[in-house]
């Protein structure tokens, strides 16, 4: 299953992005191959509906769950209509801490 | 020429300003409309007894999706400018967000299926009204739940200037510097900024004077409640060449006056003065501004 951590920067001890919509970058990590891609977020900057672009391109790579610290109001509605997981974390955690926990939790 | 009335600081006294204005100006020139284009909450019928002459309802594009028709190609997704747009093929969803819709027709015309069609959205209402001494006021509302009121202010300076030709329009501007703000005051020949002389009234009338620079746009300040705060504004003006064209004290006779719904025109004549002044510096601005005109030809 693919999931996505929102990220400050595109390493594995980054913190995690507070923000979904205008994160700096989203760590798709697939659970079967352990791979992780670093995804810059081209919609973080743009003036307009920041939430419904990250909302379409993450839907669209088939990501199930979302590691955020925030979800906007106009995010959530669409997140659930595609049963999409949103998942509260705690600022400062690191996209590498969740990775890990996501780890243990399959064995 | 149409005048806006606009601050950057809410509660300045914009409204005070405009609907006496507008009483004293009819006096001297009756070709004079006041349009209201707080669309939020237009409040400068309190000030005016007026019947409603005519009204109609404004409304905006938003696109319907036929998803029999769609075939998730995602070509509304690209032209969407506004992000507005959401097509996943997996979830056979194609969906747009009335929110962030501005309704310009991008996502129709890109549709290659025809699966987009066009409705039409109520977001708002403009009504003509008359008043006890034959001046016209046409007021701009909001529909509730709407998410931007630009395009009722467009519609409501529009229909005025098509409808109601007069030789002066004075705009009774929402508050802030955004977008209602520049589309009240965009097409303005001159803007009247009324402000307070605190550190708030300050900060946003920088705001304010900063956007109407970066558009070009002339304009002059008037300083209510002149007497209080503190000197820090007058400072800030002189070192930018901003004229002062009035400066009116607080006073609790005005403040109660206005609380009552009434024109300090009509009410407090001692107070007139303020108005005459203001209306003389339109004239001294109008005939300079018909000079550089005149010149140019």
């Amino acid at each position: 299953m693919k999931v996505v951590i929102t990220s400050q920067e595109k390493e594995m001890n980054s913190h995690v992005d507070a923000r979904f919509g205008r994160a700096a970058y989203f760590a798709l990590y697939d659970t079967e191959t352990g791979q992780v891609d670093w995804l810059q977020n081209q919609v973080g900057t743009q003036q307009h509906g920041a939430g419904t672009g990250a909302v379409n391109r993450l839907a669209n790579l088939g990501v199930e769950k979302i590691f955020a610290c925030v979800f906007g109001a106009k995010v959530k509605p669409l997140l659930d209509e595609l049963g999409i997981q949103m998942i509260v974390v705690q600022e400062g955690e690191t996209v590498g801490h969740i990775i890990e926990m996501l780890q243990d939790r399959k064995k | 020429m149409k005048i806006s009335i606009a601050s950057g600081k809410g509660g300045t006294g914009k409204t005070f300003v405009s609907t006496n204005l507008f009483r004293l100006m009819h006096q001297h020139t009756p070709s004079v409309v006041l349009v209201d284009c707080d669309v939020e909450v237009p409040n400068s019928h309190v000030f005016l007894e007026t019947t409603d002459r005519q009204s109609h309802i404004v409304t905006d594009f938003r696109p319907v999706i036929d998803l029999d028709k769609c075939r998730f190609c995602g070509k509304c997704v690209e032209y969407c400018h506004y992000n507005a747009m959401l097509c996943v093929p997996s979830a056979h969803m194609t969906k747009m967000l009335p929110d962030l819709c501005h309704g310009c027709t991008a996502c129709m015309v890109a549709c290659p299926h025809g699966a987009i069609s066009a409705s039409n959205l109520e977001i708002g209402q403009v009504t003509a009204k008359e008043t006890t001494d034959g001046s016209i006021l046409i007021e701009g509302r909001m529909a509730v739940n709407t998410s931007s009121g630009v395009p009722v202010i467009h519609d409501t300076v529009a229909f005025a200037e098509k409808e109601y030709p007069a030789d002066y329009y004075l705009l009774d501007s929402p508050p802030g510097t955004s977008c209602p703000f520049i589309q009240t005051t965009a097409k303005s020949d001159l803007v009247i900024l009324v402000t307070e002389p605190t550190p708030f009234g300050l900060s946003d009338l920088i705001q304010a004077m900063d956007t109407l620079d970066s558009l070009g746009k002339p304009y002059c300040v008037v300083i209510n409640r002149a007497d209080m705060g503190d000197d820090q504004m007058e400072q800030v003006l002189a070192d930018r060449g901003v004229d002062v064209i009035a400066r009116i004290p607080f006073s609790r006779e005005i403040a109660s006056c206005y609380a009552g719904g009434q024109l300090v025109v009509d009410e407090l004549p001692a107070y007139r003065s303020y108005f005459e002044q203001i209306l003389e510096h339109i004239r001294l601005i109008e005939a300079n501004q018909q000079h550089t005109k005149d010149k140019a030809l």
